[in-house]
């Protein structure tokens, strides 16, 4: 049964794990984690070190292009967007909405998710059987479908969109943490703690919760780089972050269409997404790497 | 329980035509050959040149009385035809009819048809018919949604005889031949009795320049050049309107020659097109108006007052918006209409660009700075540039000092919002379009600016009286004039702020020679030429 | 055996039920279809009929109810945009859809497995990490950006391939490209990890200390063993590439069910959404439950 659940479950997270389970330990583990924390840095940081506000339009330099180009200017290091605001720092706001939405939906559905597959696979029986059933209905929507019905439904606004990852994400965790807390549950730790009489609710968070944890959070640091994708994708759809907000979703797919006009609004956000995406897929397979170097997980 | 045994509603909810299950193809693709008419005449179309166009939207209907909204007309202005229509100039011009004759009183009008209109069919067109196409489009069964505008109108349809009609108007209408072209298709009583209730959305026969083939939704509209028209035989043989949404595939249709002409070029892919030696970026002003409507409705009420109003007005550079955010693709405008619609050629002083007198007006009436203006915007959507449009107007709000609180909502929720029965007290100002299919401005007037009128959030009973004079007019130098004094009232109310009206953009390749009507939104093709 | 095959299907109908809970009430949320399907010139007595003639004005529970009756019996409704049976609108975009997810699959297979299997064989080699990288790559760009710049490059730039639209086979590549780089990661990765697994097990040490030649042991062994997750991952990766499909089908016009729903979703199109997503889902819940079928048929344990 283990082995069936964690098919079912391959979405794309456990598929990595089972990857690097078997080839060992990662590379560039420190360049990517340096990416990361350079992202979360701009992410926090903010205001306070972008040169412009990332919303402010300047019409008098409308397009402008990066600053070794002609008729760019060191003033606008990276260029400007349609509006005439810098596209430096719109990607240093991008980042913090980036990853805050990515962040903040991962941990919210993280924590909803192991909630109710600690219950489901501890518990078993009638609750296990209705939790499970509501996940496999969550997990046969195609999520982006999903998460655009959802966005028409709740609307645009930085709420909404991490609202939207939260339901469309924490069946995965569910699904993945009942599946371990059935496996460990069986291990003689959790047997013997039983006979020994501690409470059922107790165990679960005490013992198996804590050895869950480390492919949970693995999990967690991988899904960040799938939502960074999920709301660059949304926005090219029309019903991801919108303006005034910013992000680099937003601005991808906005400047889009001034591909052949102005490549620098395609660029910096897509060499953005990318860096970011990859980074943290690869800061989840070293940390995966580095607390289960026994290849447990 | 009333479910189980309501068997009426639950054959309600299926439609209020019986639909089948057909097969799959049948039910998806309408073809005019399977019912012969299009065989025989397809010889004809041979030996010119095909013409393939890509557009953004597909259409909702091939029925003449259940057009849904201005895109549909991208097939009816091509197969359709009203009495009178509009010429390659936009000027008002005999189409099925060859001359009309109105009575003193403006109720009575007189039509004489051409001898040489011909339905796609062969038939000639009768009296009969242009009755028969009343009758059917006020039909109770027939559901059309826009029959309000001018059929309802219409208290009867005479024949006088084989080529001559008499239509009697119940109420005095002046946007009557006007609407003529745009409102009321022309359709045959002969093809409509022998093939049913879905003969139009299955083989749509009108009068048109150009014939239906073939249509498969979502995908591709065929047509044929109808060579038997009464005068505007076209020079191009079949023409396919594939269906491509995406702005810049659609685009690239042009670029790789797969199409010959692409519909709805967002202004910023145009620019660029504009030094590409082998295409060339076709445009035409239209009588779409884009502005931000003010909430007046009282919601917030320091917007009721109109000198608020027109401070807003004051506060906004559009000269500056229309040649940065709309790379110079339309023509700004100060009053909520274009020049070339009836009435809107009145001239009055433009508000201009004077922020120290809109921050100074606002300071004495009150206004409260600190509190932001909640402004909604179309997200994504059918209007180019729509937001940064709105996010150039808060930049200029904010220069004065207004704080604004920006919503952008997807066309669907931004529609419920503008177009909602009840008007969001929360909604301060919203970014807005207007179009008129015509010059003449009733349609826009009564449905955004009239007192509960589904895109209106203004109301003035002193513009509602006028408004319900608007039309009740015989002569025409005395209703322009009465349009004026309209206009210059609305300039004066300021109930939304106007910014400018868009032009079409098309992109062509070199071998195609065309000048697209000005002032409608949808392309008639009839006129294009390609050469080879 | 028996009963475990029973309790599947049972399981699989009860989130059929509550997938159809599910859908509906998305649907709904999207708000009112009205001023999308009315004109502005309609009166208030059009809209009414309307509402009435598609239930839209009835409590919400019973138009669930009309709505599961209706499905039961066949009938997924009438889209409200083109007046058309909305599973026929389904039906025609399925076809176009599946294919394109087929090809893709099929494309991902043919350079992913012996990505994988060359990755694992060169453990830590300058190609392992290239392969690294083009998987890393396949995972990190989003679809619209890779499909976008295949359109410029070879289509524009350089006009090999049509740049959108069914039809012909040059409409498939540039589409099945763009979907089969982002598929082709998950297939390298995957086949990668079950090689090196496969390499590692005893049997394979055995077949090495017997001095079996290594291109045996990875065609006849290894491979075989890898082979089984392989193969079932892949038809749960068809069902995800039936959602990925969504934007690459936006980017090249293609007429699938991915843009259909998109464009249903945009319009408030319920019959539409309602059926495209049932079928979309319908189709990933049988190749799970074929593949946990499949399983309990090769895997004898599974069913204990």
């Amino acid at each position: 049964m283990t082995r069936v659940a964690a098919l079912n479950a391959s979405s794309w997270w456990s598929l990595r794990l089972r990857w690097r389970r078997r080839t060992g330990r990662p590379r560039l583990p420190v360049l990517s984690m340096a990416l990361c924390i350079l992202l979360i840095f701009a992410a926090v940081a903010g205001g306070a070190i972008a040169p412009f506000a990332p919303d402010e339009p300047d019409f008098t330099a409308i397009l402008a292009p990066p600053f070794w180009m002609e008729g760019g200017s060191t003033m606008h290091l990276l260029g400007t967007d349609q509006l005439g605001r810098d596209m430096l720092s719109r990607l240093i706001g991008g980042a913090r909405v980036s990853l805050l939405t990515a962040g903040a939906a991962v941990l919210v559905a993280g924590t909803i998710g192991v909630a109710l597959g600690l219950i489901a696979g501890y518990l078993g029986g009638l609750v296990e059987a209705a939790i499970m059933r509501v996940v496999d209905a969550f997990l046969a929507l195609p999520f982006i479908l999903m998460a655009l019905a959802f966005v028409s439904a709740l609307g645009t606004g930085i709420g909404n969109i991490i609202l939207v990852m939260i339901l469309t994400n924490w069946a995965r965790y569910a699904r993945l943490v009942r599946s371990e807390v059935v496996s460990i549950k069986k291990r003689d730790f959790v047997l013997l703690a039983r006979v020994a009489g501690v409470r059922p609710m107790a165990i679960a968070l005490r013992h198996v919760l804590p050895n869950a944890m480390t492919s949970i959070l693995v999990l967690a640091v991988l899904d960040i780089g799938r939502a960074i994708i999920l709301e660059s994708s949304l926005s090219f759809l029309g019903l991801g972050i919108q303006p005034p907000d910013v992000s680099w979703g937003l601005a991808l797919a906005e400047g889009r269409t001034y591909m052949s006009v102005a490549w620098w609004l395609t660029v910096w956000p897509g060499v953005a997404i990318v860096l970011g995406v990859m980074s943290f897929n690869l800061v989840g397979d070293w940390l995966r790497a580095s607390f289960d170097p026994r290849g447990v997980l | 329980m009333t479910l189980a045994t309501d068997n009426g509603s639950h054959q309600a909810f299926l439609g209020h035509q019986p639909i089948g299950r057909r097969a799959v193809a049948g039910g998806l693709i309408a073809t005019a050959l399977a019912s012969g008419l299009g065989g025989a005449k397809t010889a004809a179309a041979q030996g010119k040149p095909p013409l393939v166009v890509a557009a953004g939207t597909d259409i909702i209907t091939l029925d003449p009385c259940r057009i849904a909204g201005g895109n549909d007309y991208l097939f009816f202005a091509n197969v359709f035809e009203g009495l009178y229509s509009h010429d390659e100039n936009g000027r008002l011009a005999p189409a099925v009819a060859e001359s009309h004759t109105v009575s003193p009183d403006g109720l009575k009008y007189e039509f004489v048809l051409r001898s040489n209109a011909r339905f796609h069919n062969g038939d000639r067109v009768t009296a009969e018919d242009v009755r028969f196409s009343w009758q059917r489009a006020i039909a109770p069964e027939t559901r059309n949604p826009r029959a309000s505008v001018l059929v309802a109108n219409i208290a009867d349809v005479e024949v006088l005889g084989e080529r001559r009609c008499r239509v009697l108007l119940k109420a005095r209408d002046a946007s009557f031949m006007e609407n003529l072209g745009e409102y009321w298709y022309i359709i045959s009583k002969r093809h409509a009795e022998s093939a049913g209730e879905a003969a139009f959305e299955r083989q749509p026969i009108g009068t048109g320049p150009f014939a239906f083939v073939e249509r498969r939704i979502r995908s591709h509209i065929k047509l044929r050049s109808f060579d038997e028209h009464w005068g505007r035989v076209p020079q191009v043989g079949e023409v396919t309107i594939k269906i491509i949404p995406d702005d810049q595939s659609r685009l690239a249709q042009v670029q790789t020659g797969e199409s010959d002409l692409v519909i709805n070029i967002p202004p910023v892919l145009a620019a660029p097109l504009q030094r590409m030696p082998d295409l060339k970026v076709i445009r035409a002003p239209s009588f779409q108006n884009i502005y931000v409507a003010i909430n007046a409705l009282g919601g917030n009420p320091i917007l009721a007052k109109s000198e608020v109003r027109r401070a807003l007005n004051m506060a906004i550079d559009k000269n500056i918006l229309l040649r940065t955010v709309m790379l110079g693709f339309g023509t700004a405008q100060d009053l909520p209409c274009s020049p070339g619609l009836l009435g809107c050629d009145v001239s009055v002083q433009p508000y201009g660009f004077q922020p120290d007198k809109a921050r100074e007006i606002l300071s004495k009436a009150g206004f409260e700075f600190n509190k932001p203006l909640r402004m909604v915007g179309q997200g994504s959507g059918r209007v180019p540039q729509a937001r940064e449009t709105l996010q150039g107007v808060a930049t200029f709000l904010n220069r004065i000092g207004i704080k604004t609180e920006i919503t952008m909502l997807d066309y669907g929720a931004w529609i419920a919002v503008y177009g909602g029965k009840e008007k969001d007290p929360a909604v301060d100002l919203i970014f807005a379009n207007f179009t008129d299919y015509n010059s003449d401005p009733s349609g826009r007037l009564l449905r955004s600016m009239r007192t509960g009128a589904s895109y209106s959030w203004y109301s003035n009973p002193e513009v509602d009286a006028l408004l319900a004079k608007m039309n009740d007019f015989s002569s025409p130098e005395e209703r322009a004039s009465f349009l004026h004094r309209l206009f210059a009232k609305l300039h004066e109310e300021a109930p939304l702020i106007p910014l400018w009206s868009t032009d079409s953009i098309y992109a062509a390749s070199r071998t195609i020679k065309w000048k697209p009507t000005p002032n409608v939104s949808w392309p008639v093709l009839w006129n294009v030429e390609k050469a080879g | 055996m028996g009963p475990f095959i029973l309790k599947r299907i049972g399981q699989t109908l009860i989130t059929l039920l509550l997938l159809t809970i599910l859908i509906f009430t998305l649907a709904r949320l999207t708000g009112d279809p009205t001023p999308l399907v009315m004109p502005s010139e309609a009166t208030d007595a059009d809209r009414t009929f309307f509402r009435e003639q598609y239930g839209l004005d009835r409590p919400l529970h019973e138009q669930y109810l009309v709505f599961l009756r209706n499905i039961l019996s066949g009938d997924f409704g009438v889209s409200f945009r083109y007046r058309e049976p909305a599973m026929n609108l389904v039906l025609a975009a399925i076809g176009p859809t599946l294919q394109l997810a087929g090809l893709s699959m099929l494309l991902a297979i043919i350079i992913g497995v012996p990505l994988g299997i060359a990755a694992a064989l060169r453990q830590g080699s300058w190609f392992a990490a290239i392969v690294r990288g083009y998987a890393g790559l396949g995972q990190a760009m989003p679809s619209f950006w890779v499909g976008l710049m295949l359109i410029m490059l070879l289509s524009i730039t350089l006009p090999i391939f049509p740049s959108s639209g069914y039809g012909g086979v040059a409409n498939f590549v540039l589409p099945c490209v763009t979907l089969a780089f982002f598929a082709s990661a998950s297939v390298t990765l995957l086949t990668w990890a079950n090689m090196t697994e496969a390499m590692r097990s005893d049997f394979v040490q055995m077949e090495r200390v017997l001095g079996i030649p290594n291109r045996l042991i990875v065609l006849k062994h290894a491979l075989r063993n890898a082979s089984l997750p392989i193969v079932t991952y892949l038809g749960l990766q068809f069902g995800l590439l039936l959602g990925g499909a969504v934007v690459t089908e936006r980017v090249f016009a293609w007429p699938g069910v991915g843009q259909l729903v998109v464009e249903a979703i945009l319009n408030r199109d319920f019959p539409v959404v309602q059926a495209s997503v049932l079928l979309t889902a319908v189709l990933f819940m049988t190749v799970n439950l074929c593949v946990d079928l499949l399983y309990a048929v090769l895997d004898p344990r599974v069913s204990a």
